[in-house]
């Protein structure tokens, strides 16, 4: 083991392929994934001299392997569980597709590259209602946020980059006297071929594995893919490593054996997987939060057809937002999927779904999220993937039929001929359709709705009866584990997650920098 | 630059063509996939014939790579999405399980009324899966106008590097 401040050699990224034998290794900190939170405390770690270890247990994928694959064969070799996770419905509240990424760069690697601060009332939020310390609120953390949008490369997307859907979908809501906003992304050189959430086929898109981690294993870090943690090690209370397996991907077959004594560990396996490693291992449960206030942002589509040609993929993915409705619990931001997922949205079987599927090119898109209370949970479900239920504040159930409202008349004022609302098997609307159709009376088991922002499972907490982390990130009642990513989010925050989570990781290590290595 | 170069023509992409990420795709069993091309018979029926017999071949290869490779949970999911069509669509429709036995007319009524139905969830999750890898195919991409980045075209010479970087 080295301790900080020494030199280390340029580390390395190990294919899970590549090993014949049982793993045993050693080193400063332990980091159990990969993504935007673990990403950022590994970097960090790293350049203080630190001997780091990464353990991902999705592959490790280049960007020229990124663009190779089609969407789909992206979904069964890079997205978890292939994308169909389901947070389970209780009461009045739509099924909700929860997708995250399962790779080196995680989650991170498949946004569409959306960056927002966290909005000053939520660190407000945190600070006057949870009682966590000043240097959580907006003003003290801008730092944070300062260096990981450098390390980024965070810029407004400018006006050119726009697609035409997000075009028109700007002038619907500025006859509605309402404003949108270019898009703040992490792209360098980004040339607008809509398919981010796939991974960026020129790394243009500065997700972690091209901001960080290559800074990274440059100061010396090791990065092992395709390796799962099972169990975090004790000693007492104090974490002393990790084991788990070598895995066979993308079906998770475990191989070999792997264990890593370290000083300090630090579990960054995101909201949904975080509480199962910590559950697993013994730890977190005490206080009775460990995988509960689960927020999903719980996220709709709309789609409208013109008569112009639209081409939707062309341009940047997700170009532009709105923040109009955030007194509504509403963000509303660009957005385009593949041909096919499009397609499917389109009501019907044979002739009726492929005429309209076949307008492909007339069809622009926007999305919006809800500003959502947390009613998930995980469950330790039969093999190693939670089982998620949700069940939907009734504020949250009601911005629903809002959110789509509001969508559908920006892109009426637009133009659009019709609408394709996110609910299952409904016709579309032309804007008197939309004017007589009662959007409250739709049975939540109808209406479409995804998630890509599982957060709040591990919530970091003022005191140890509230909350999993304290304000540090440790776990209350251990030593020497830390967890730093989406899962300690104490509140839902109502924006893509990425920054925030990365800016609270970046707080987060600054400090465990300062703690010497025992 | 904004907007990749137009491309006339999308070159044909054959399934299970990903990089190589894993060895090969495990068994999965046949009356799945063959499930899975019943139904795109019918649900990609454009009003005058079903899609080619070539093109439902090549989804059916398509989702035997995809669950061949998919984690027992989600391969579990799709299955269970399958399933409901197939053995429960029918009844919704008055008709007699499985789904596989009706006519094409029949199957089409079938996903029309299941997907307005309760359970119209559970074919979704098959009708987004289906749809996906269908308009992959570089002709019923075409067919929708779609002139974007042909994913999985521009494969690497050299698949994935295995071993140490």
């Amino acid at each position: 083991m080295s301790g900080a401040g020494s030199a280390r050699a340029a580390g390395a990224i190990h294919r899970g392929a590549s090993h014949t034998r049982d793993l045993d290794l050693q080193c400063d900190v332990v980091v159990v994934g990969s993504g935007a939170g673990g990403a950022v405390v590994a970097t960090e770690l790293a350049l203080a001299g630190q001997h780091v270890i990464v353990l991902e247990e999705g592959p490790h994928v280049t960007a020229a392997e990124h663009g190779a694959m089609r969407p789909s064969e992206s979904i069964r070799h890079v997205w978890r569980d292939a994308a169909m996770t389901i947070a389970w419905p209780l009461g009045d509240t739509p099924a909700i597709n929860v997708t995250a990424g399962r790779v080196v760069g995680g989650s991170s690697t498949l946004t569409g590259g959306v960056c927002f601060r966290v909005p000053e009332s939520v660190h407000d939020v945190w600070l006057r209602e949870r009682g966590l310390p000043s240097d959580l609120g907006r003003a003290a953390m801008e730092p944070c946020y300062d260096a990981v949008e450098r390390a980024m490369q965070v810029e407004s997307v400018p006006p050119e980059a726009r697609s035409r859907g997000a075009v028109l979908f700007a002038e619907g809501m500025a006859r509605g006297g309402h404003a949108t906003h270019p898009m703040r992304r992490n792209t360098h050189g980004c040339e607008g071929e809509g398919r981010c959430n796939f991974g960026c086929p020129h790394g243009a898109k500065k997700s972690v594995d091209q901001s960080h981690l290559p800074r990274a294993l440059a100061a010396g870090a090791e990065l092992y893919a395709d390796a799962l943690v099972e169990r975090i090690r004790f000693e007492g209370d104090r974490a002393v490593g990790v084991e788990g397996f070598i895995l066979d991907n993308p079906r998770a077959k475990r191989r070999l054996r792997l264990r890593v004594r370290a000083r300090r560990v630090v579990v960054a396996c995101g909201g949904m997987h975080s509480p199962v490693l910590l559950a697993r291992s013994g730890v977190g449960r005490r206080s009775g939060h460990l995988g509960r206030h689960l927020t999903l942002h719980p996220a709709f589509r709309m789609i409208a057809r013109f008569d112009e040609p639209v081409r939707g993929w062309k341009g940047a993915m997700q170009a532009s937002f709105s923040d109009a409705f955030h007194a509504e619990r509403v963000t509303l931001t660009g957005l385009f999927i593949p041909q096919g997922v499009m397609a499917a949205t389109m009501p019907g079987a044979a002739k009726r779904h492929v005429e309209r599927a076949r307008n492909l090119p007339h069809l622009a898109m926007f999305g919006g999220l809800i500003h959502d209370e947390g009613g998930g949970r995980l469950w330790r479900g039969p093999g190693r993937e939670p089982i998620l239920t949700y069940r939907m504040a009734r504020e949250d159930r009601a911005a629903i039929p809002v959110l789509m409202r509001r969508m559908a008349e920006a892109f009426f004022e637009a133009g659009a001929r019709e609408c394709y609302l996110p609910v299952l098997g409904l016709e579309p609307v032309d804007a008197d359709g939309l004017k007589r159709l009662d959007l409250g009376r739709i049975r939540a088991s109808q209406i479409e709705c995804s998630s890509q922002h599982p957060l709040g499972s591990c919530r970091m907490s003022a005191t140890p009866e509230s909350g999993v982390v304290d304000p540090e990130g440790r776990v209350w009642g251990t030593r020497e584990l830390y967890v730093a990513d989406g899962s300690v989010v104490p509140t839902s925050l109502g924006v893509n997650p990425q920054i925030g989570i990365m800016a609270m990781a970046t707080r987060l290590v600054w400090r465990m920098r300062e703690r010497a290595l025992s | 630059m904004i907007g990749g170069p137009a491309r006339d023509n999308l070159a044909p992409v054959s399934p299970s063509t990903a990089p190589g990420l894993a060895g090969e795709p495990s068994r999965v069993p046949e009356g799945v996939v063959r499930a899975c091309g019943r139904i795109a018979e019918a649900l990609f029926h454009d009003g005058i014939a079903p899609p080619p017999a070539e093109r439902v071949a090549w989804l059916e290869g398509d989702v035997r790579d995809f669950l061949g490779r998919a984690t027992g949970r989600a391969r579990a999911m799709f299955r269970l999405c399958v399933f409901v069509v197939v053995w429960v669509g029918p009844l919704w429709a008055l008709s007699l399980p499985p789904l596989t036995r009706l006519s094409v007319a029949g199957r089409i009524a079938v996903l029309e009324r299941l997907e307005r139905s309760p359970l119209g969830f559970a074919f979704f999750g098959a009708k987004a899966l289906l749809c996906l890898m269908y308009y992959e195919h570089p002709d019923a991409a075409r067919e929708l106008g779609f002139d974007g980045h042909p994913a999985g075209v521009a494969r690497p010479a050299s698949s994935l590097v295995r071993g140490r970087r």
